[in-house]
């Protein structure tokens, strides 16, 4: 019928004419398809109910749910203020606000601590989280049997007395500038003191949401806590999803089925991402100070002018460029640039390698031959590449030694068997550590430890302030180790959801203040 | 028959012994330690030991060598380091998804390879045959990574008929579960049926020229039905050698399409325990894969001795 239709007609029009009246159909017809696709996308969009739910997309799997016996980050990332709670916590910027303590006074020189806990808060199994369960917590953590990855935070704790269910009294061996700091860690949680058995695998915290469901692997589902003592939050489930592999984690934004990841396991790819009208960038700031560290036990790297000149070498603009795609932040010395008492201090070794050469020949080095270990996340593995290169520039001959995490914690932290290494610092406000000269980069400076001495028991803002200028200026004279940059914290999140932090002041990804713009 | 399958299982236990020594020995010489690993660069020498106390990392390696095998004779494959759950869960939760995965691959890989394999070898030289071979050449060179993102790409972002990756579990229904493993499967499978396909056909190609068809032929029967009732059974033998080694490779070496498509299968918890020092579940891992290998090849040989009985007589 057709064939017959167009066989007639190409005698009365000509087949030039049939081909011309298709094109024009199709130029009409299709931009029409196009508009009803549009108009139907639109008609849904009105119609679709603001989502109560949210997908986050993580790199790693926690290994267990207990925050207060392992490291790993993952494990905060997940549970930290979602599920369990302290007495005092993080915000987005790094400020510590009060939490479970409604209010505390300080007395005896800041020796005693006395906090007023909020009334009639429950963990998720009903039971009260009062006074009582405050020090169960802290004493579990203390306890010379005790696992805790972070101990050290409560070494300073001499007794800890229950007045009333709602009153609570912290006694320290000497007064500490820094204890609401340390309470709001995640591994000073307070967990439910029936539960400790079962922590592992069935956290029962006092947060706004609870654990739903764990499938291993893959996801973790969180519910709203109905019974939550606080602010109610906005989203009733959230499921983190477990993806470490970059390629997945693209085909994961792309399909939408996540809807932020907000540590990418592919920064190189998330300009690209983000020229996505639905997705926008995030770019904040850790508390990832990444350095090059010294062995400053080991000759030649014991003469300061030696760190010096190495340092000289390095430019650490083309190390944010080249291994972690522009995302990050020079620094000068062990300190985070979001910190309110941050001095910048880049200019005190600046890249200038004609001079660093002519330091390394005045120290009387020639045929400097050092090795860099380097432990597997890319800032290392690229970073080191790129150091190897710029170190080659001022004569020095470069081994690399790339190792696991396993072997990295043994040889070179354990056993400090290594010249140079390469690391970021995660902790939060963790310059303390060039005051143990036991430490891996070998540092024992009396000066330096009187400085940190002062400052563990001043109280005085101002006077802990310039305590931390000076311990700041003081490690970058020193040169203790080559300070790099402050790892990113780059990701990607659709635009209407709103409330993921920007910054990571600890690993946490906070979800009581998220919520979809309509 | 009985003997034969006793002989067998001697040496699976005794190969399964020495295996156990091997990877204990091996897993004892490299360094790490799971409690430093695990507590990270800000924990006090006083928890490190404390957590190796509780690990029971403390003791020497003999006897903890004796524990881990008295264990495991009773069922027993201990606590992992660092996820603090039975090691035996661990894998059984794996396992769910790691054998139901290779044994759907396989699926798809045979019902692919065979008629594919049989067209091609019984009509050599033809265009049937020409087309086969230029396609399965085709599949051979496809690295398997690459083709799951070829996969991913199509199926799941431009078409959204699937999620990118992830597995929800079993709970939600057996088809919500297949649907989930259908891509990975057929990722792992079209480079496994291209390589099977071309082992059928050259055992067919070589069997067309056996005597005893030339004398099939001569009886009167056609070409296809000479192949089909005598060449069949023969050319069975080494695509039978080819599938059982394929299922292990399945089992053992998914580990790059988990990845890709993010399923929690055994490899990627092997890969995992082994950036984390958990010994104990690198070693029942390892032990496990072993075991399935060498299942897999006991099978094969029962089978071989069903395909072929000249093979269940010892050799004299």
């Amino acid at each position: 019928m057709t064939r017959v239709f167009f066989s007639v007609l190409s005698r009365i029009v000509g087949a030039r004419m049939i081909g011309l009246i298709m094109r024009l159909m199709t130029a009409l017809i299709m931009p029409l398809i196009m508009a009803t696709t549009m108009m139907a996308a639109m008609v849904v969009h009105v119609y679709a109910e603001t989502r109560q739910d949210a997908v986050i997309g993580l790199q790693l799997e926690p290994p267990h749910l207990d925050p207060t016996s392992a490291a790993a980050g993952a494990i905060d990332q997940v549970l930290y203020a979602n599920v369990y709670e302290g007495l005092t916590r993080f915000t987005e910027n790094g400020d510590i606000i009060p939490h479970l303590a409604a209010s505390w006074d300080i007395s005896d020189e800041g020796r005693r601590y006395q906090f007023t806990l909020h009334q009639d808060m429950r963990f998720h199994d009903g039971s009260t989280l009062d006074a009582a369960a405050v020090k169960f917590s802290l004493d579990r953590a203390r306890s010379d049997t005790s696992t805790n990855a972070q101990n050290a935070l409560f070494q300073g704790i001499s007794n800890i007395t229950v007045n009333a269910p709602d009153q609570l009294t912290i006694d320290l061996k000497q007064p500490d500038g820094n204890f609401l700091f340390k309470l709001a860690w995640g591994d000073a949680v307070i967990i439910a003191p029936d539960n400790v058995d079962q922590l592992k695998q069935s956290p029962i915290g006092s947060g706004p949401f609870k654990l739903t469901s764990w499938i291993k692997g893959d996801r973790i589902l969180l519910q709203k806590n109905p019974d939550y003592w606080g602010m109610p939050v906005a989203l009733d489930q959230v499921t983190f999803r477990f993806i470490s592999d970059p390629v997945a984690a693209m085909a994961a934004m792309q399909t939408g089925e996540i809807d932020a990841f907000p540590v990418f396991p592919a920064p190189e790819n998330l300009a690209m991402l983000a020229t996505d009208t639905r997705l926008k960038l995030i770019n904040g700031s850790t508390e990832g100070e990444t350095i090059l560290a010294i062995n400053n036990a080991r000759p030649p790297f014991d003469q300061r002018s030696v760190r010096q000149a190495i340092a000289m070498a390095i430019n650490k603009q083309d190390i944010i460029d080249g291994a972690m795609f522009g995302y990050g932040t020079p620094i000068g010395s062990h300190f985070a640039p979001h910190h309110p008492d941050y001095i910048d201090l880049t200019n005190a070794a600046p890249y200038d390698p004609a001079v660093a050469r002519q330091m390394l020949a005045d120290a009387g080095i020639t045929d400097l031959h050092l090795t860099i270990s380097l432990p597997p996340p890319v800032y290392a593995r690229r970073g080191g590449e790129i150091i190897m290169a710029q170190l080659s520039q001022i004569g020095i001959k470069v081994t690399l030694e790339p190792l696991e995490w396993a072997q990295w914690l043994e040889k070179v932290f354990r056993n400090k068997d290594y010249d140079l290494t390469i690391v970021s610092h995660t902790e939060p406000f963790d310059i303390d550590i060039y005051a143990r000269p036991d430490y891996y980069f070998k540092y024992d400076n009396a000066p330096f430890q009187s400085i940190m001495a002062e400052l563990d028991i001043t109280t005085d803002p101002t006077k802990r302030r310039d305590l931390l200028h000076q311990a700041q200026r003081h490690i970058a004279d020193d040169q203790v180790n080559v300070y790099l940059f402050q790892l990113a914290n780059a990701g990607i999140t659709k635009t209407d959801l709103v409330g993921i932090w920007q910054h990571a002041p600890t690993q946490a990804m906070d979800m009581t203040g998220v919520y979809w713009k309509n | 028959m009985a003997g034969f399958i006793l002989r067998r299982l001697g040496v699976l236990l005794l190969t399964l012994f020495i295996s156990s020594v091997i990877i204990f020995a091996l897993l004892e010489v490299i360094p790490g330690d799971p409690a430093l690993t695990m507590l990270g660069i800000n924990a006090t020498p006083e928890t490190l030991t404390a957590l190796r106390d509780e690990l029971g990392l403390n003791a020497n390696a003999l006897s903890r060598y004796l524990s881990w095998m008295g264990g495991m004779l009773t069922g027993d494959f201990g606590l992992s380091y660092t996820y603090r759950t039975p090691v035996v869960e661990l894998l059984a939760d794996r396992m769910a998804i790691t054998l139901p995965l290779a044994i759907y691959a396989l699926i798809f890989t045979v019902m692919i390879a065979l008629p594919f394999g049989f067209l091609a070898g019984a009509r050599a030289g033809k265009w049937g045959d020409r087309i086969i071979l230029f396609l399965s050449q085709i599949g051979i060179a496809l690295p398997n990574f690459w083709f799951a993102l070829l996969l991913i790409f199509i199926f799941a972002i431009q078409l959204g008929w699937v999620s990118a990756g992830g597995f929800s579990g079993w709970d939600k229904g057996l088809w919500h579960g297949l649907a989930e493993l259908t891509l990975p499967a057929i990722a792992l499978a079209i480079p496994q049926a291209t390589i099977l396909l071309r082992v059928l056909r050259s055992a067919l190609i070589d069997i067309t020229h056996q005597d005893y068809i030339r004398t099939a032929r001569a009886k009167g029967l056609s070409r296809d039905q000479a192949l089909w009732r005598h060449g069949w059974r023969n050319a069975l033998i080494p695509v039978v050698t080819i599938m059982g080694m394929q299922f292990s490779f399945l089992i053992a070496g998914a580990i790059i399409i988990e990845n890709v498509f993010t399923l929690p299968g055994l490899g990627r918890l092997m890969v995992q325990a082994i950036g984390q020092r958990d010994i104990i579940l690198v070693e029942a891992i390892i032990l496990m894969m072993v075991l399935i290998v060498i299942t897999v090849t006991f099978i094969t040989d029962v089978i071989y001795a069903l395909i072929d009985p000249r093979l269940r007589r010892p050799k004299s």
